[in-house]
């Protein structure tokens, strides 16, 4: 008799144990990182006499259902989608600051430039060609150092950018080592920290995003994690990132306290990285090379030429400034219009040869067989180009971490639908047990109202 | 919802193509036709600046042209005060008149080569600061010449230079020698009453004249160049246009239909979406 009582009091238990994990489950439905747990039972008996007689049901463990294949795979992805999103926002900006849709760029600038002395060629007297050079010229100028100017500050602000990624990927080292701790004395006691791991994925989410890494679980339940073969992060503790900045030689390094250094190319971190060391400038040394070549070739070819006023050979540009963000036009030339040299014999005002040579170079291949005016283009579309090849890329990668996360989904979220139908199921198997136990109540009744 | 986003962020880009008119309007949207337009646009606004070259030369090549017409006229009367004062039944104090009158007639003709547009001497070669032509009793032909011997030209084209006049020193320099000397001697003749000395510059006189009647047809070849270059950057224009809006501009007809496409697919995803969250056990419990 007594056996009936022990039965449905287990019965009793396990659904309630069973509904509780239920709620819980329903409540985090959408809590991030969050794992599904379900109730594993066992009914238990014993061997009476020549019969096994049931004793009841006993819960062995409450077990959190997730795939760790699947997240290092997801990291994975989510590492280099990290590293795309920063590159995309980066050249989203570069793009911003060489081209836009209305057309007064780089490429026009250097183009109207080049007309003004084709129209000085045929009208070397006329000094209303003439001012219009030198302000077109000005205009060019400063267009080419306010883009040189641009550059400078995306550099400043990728390399902030890219520091503040350091700290956060320092504070979820931190996290993650104090995660390691709880996970691993829980894990010593024999009851797993459910809690400490779903926040332990969720920390591994977020770090993957901003920097690609290796993990490595250990039997006690730590977690091992590498940057760049590095161990930044062992059982007992956090080893910390400290960025060390060339802002002339516009390198970016990254080393630990001990002075190791730590090479990372992937994440967020590994974009601002590379942008700062290599994309910023390579389209600043384009820009440069634009500015030099300018220099060289306008003021070779105006040296050679003469001015209304007199014999004096003059240079165009400020020799001193052959770089895109020091390029000027000459004092001389900016304050006296007639010494802009479009004459190729001293003396002939109605000589043009000089400004048309100058014009035709518009048509010359000058730097590394392309035109001025075609480098420039393919400059100005640099960052666009690289845009494009990144959207589709992202593309791509969206969509696989978007099958790896329904496949997790499917392992470890929760299903509201399926959980509501256990919770049915669980509170019938309440109703049962209690059934059961005032079933076994009226027998004892009737039992003790015999003996009365 | 991925896919709601996704309608939505199509529908926002469908939407700026057909306000703005443009596909394609930053590299990022489409590397090459961004590029290839561009580099259209350069050839346009450099074909566009030899046309306004062109334009001014053409101003110039006309007024040259006008003027040097104008002196045949001039060379046409001197001739025939020639042929009057070469007349044996012509006086003495007649020819003097006549002499005075072709003096005054080569004063017309260097004030007529003087011709200036804007500041340039048109036909000054490229020394055009200065006035080609200066009465001097010294000089040859009693007239100074301070042109050169390179025309003004203007740059038509990639390594196309025209030229748009014709230098002083060309125009004086004829086949029955210096146009100024001529006049001078048939002035001189008429003085000494010196009618052999007429005739024989009846010929000289003829040929000053072909001169510059050759000369104004070889600059309306020029003129004829000219127009016709402009001519074909103007119809190269439209083509290189049509270029750059095949390349950039939006196709109304494909934005109209995609957006009519992409609004279903957007409408049904959120009806689906809601649909979907709508149905829960929560319902029947």
């Amino acid at each position: 008799m007594r056996a009936l009582f022990e039965i449905s009091k287990s019965g009793l238990r396990a659904a309630e144990r069973s509904l509780s994990v239920t709620a819980n489950n329903v409540v985090n439905a959408d809590t991030p990182g969050y794992s599904r747990q379900r109730v594993d039972k066992n009914a238990i008996g014993m061997q009476m006499g020549n019969y096994h007689s049931g004793l009841g049901v006993n819960i062995t463990a409450v077990n959190r259902l997730r795939n760790e294949m699947n997240d290092v795979l997801l990291n994975e992805k989510r590492q280099d989608m990290g590293y795309l999103k920063e590159q995309q926002r980066i050249f989203q900006q570069l793009e911003a600051t060489m081209a836009s849709d209305s057309g007064g760029d780089l490429d026009l600038r250097i183009g109207r430039f080049f007309d003004l002395f084709s129209e000085l060629s045929s009208d070397p007297q006329d000094m209303s060609v003439r001012n219009n050079l030198v302000s077109e010229a000005v205009q060019l100028t400063d267009k080419m150092a306010e883009i040189d100017r641009s550059l400078d500050r995306t550099s400043d602000l990728v390399r902030d950018t890219t520091t503040k990624s350091v700290q956060a990927v320092n504070e979820l080292l931190r996290d993650l080592a104090a995660i390691n701790r709880t996970v691993q004395q829980a894990e010593a006691q024999g009851k797993p920290d459910h809690a400490s791991l779903d926040l332990q994925v969720k920390k591994l989410e977020e770090l993957a995003e901003l920097v690609d890494f290796e993990t490595q679980r250990t039997e006690n339940g730590g977690m091992l994690i590498r940057v760049g073969g590095v161990q930044v992060l062992d059982e007992n503790q956090a080893y910390f990132l400290k960025p060390e900045v060339d802002d002339v030689e516009k390198a970016y390094r990254l080393r630990l306290e001990s002075g190791k250094l730590v090479e990372t190319t992937g994440g967020k971190l590994g974009a601002g990285i590379e942008m700062y060391e290599e994309q910023i400038q390579g389209l600043k040394e384009k820009l440069d090379t634009i500015a030099e070549t300018m220099v060289t070739e306008f003021n070779t070819l105006h040296r050679s030429g003469f001015g209304l006023e007199d014999s004096m050979s003059r240079d165009f540009f400020d020799p001193a400034g052959d770089r895109a963000g020091t390029i000027r036009v000459r004092d001389e030339i900016r304050d006296s219009v007639e010494h802009i040299a479009a004459s190729s014999t001293d003396g002939e005002a109605g000589n043009g040869e000089i400004a048309a040579e100058i014009a035709s170079l518009r048509n010359s291949p000058l730097i590394g067989g392309q035109k001025l005016i075609d480098y420039s283009i393919n400059l100005i579309s640099e960052p666009g180009r690289n845009l494009s090849d990144l959207n589709s890329k992202i593309e791509a990668r969206d969509s696989e971490i978007q099958m790896l996360t329904m496949q997790q989904e499917r392992e470890s979220g929760v299903n509201i639908d399926e959980e509501l139908s256990l919770m049915i199921q669980y509170q019938n198997a309440y109703q049962g047990s209690a059934r059961v136990m005032g079933a076994a109540q009226q027998m004892l009744d009737t039992l003790i109202d015999l003996v009365r | 919802m991925r896919d709601i986003s996704k309608n939505r962020a199509e529908l926002g880009k469908i939407q700026s193509d057909l306000s703005s008119g443009r596909t394609v309007r930053f590299p990022s949207h489409d590397p090459i036709s961004f590029q290839q337009s561009r580099v259209i646009g350069e050839n346009i606004r450099k074909e566009e600046q030899y046309q306004r070259n062109i334009s001014s030369g053409l101003r110039q090549a006309r007024m040259a042209q006008d003027t040097l017409d104008k002196s045949i006229d001039r060379l046409v009367e001197i001739k025939g005060i020639l042929v009057q004062g070469a007349t044996g039944t012509t006086g003495e104090s007649v020819r003097a008149n006549m002499a005075e009158e072709i003096a005054g007639l080569r004063d017309t003709l260097v004030d007529t080569f003087n011709l200036s547009y804007g500041d340039r001497y048109l036909f000054a070669g490229t020394n055009s600061a200065v006035a080609p032509f200066e009465n001097d009793e010294l000089a040859v032909g009693g007239v100074e010449s301070h042109s050169n011997t390179t025309a003004p030209n203007i740059l038509a084209g990639d390594g196309v230079q025209v030229d748009i006049s014709v230098t002083g020193t060309e125009l004086r320099d004829t086949g029955s020698g210096d146009m100024f000397e001529v006049i001078q001697q048939i002035e001189d003749a008429l003085l000494d009453d010196d009618t052999d000395a007429l005739n024989g510059l009846l010929d000289d006189m003829d040929g000053l004249i072909d001169h510059a009647t050759h000369l104004t047809s070889r600059l309306g070849g020029n003129i004829n160049q000219m127009e016709f270059m402009f001519e074909r950057y103007e119809s190269s224009a439209i083509y290189q246009k049509s270029d750059i809006s095949e390349l950039v501009d939006t196709d109304y007809a494909q934005a109209f239909s995609d957006l009519q496409r992409t609004q279903v697919a957007f409408e049904s995803a959120m009806a689906v979406h809601s649909t979907m969250f709508g149905n829960s056990l929560l319902d029947y419990l």
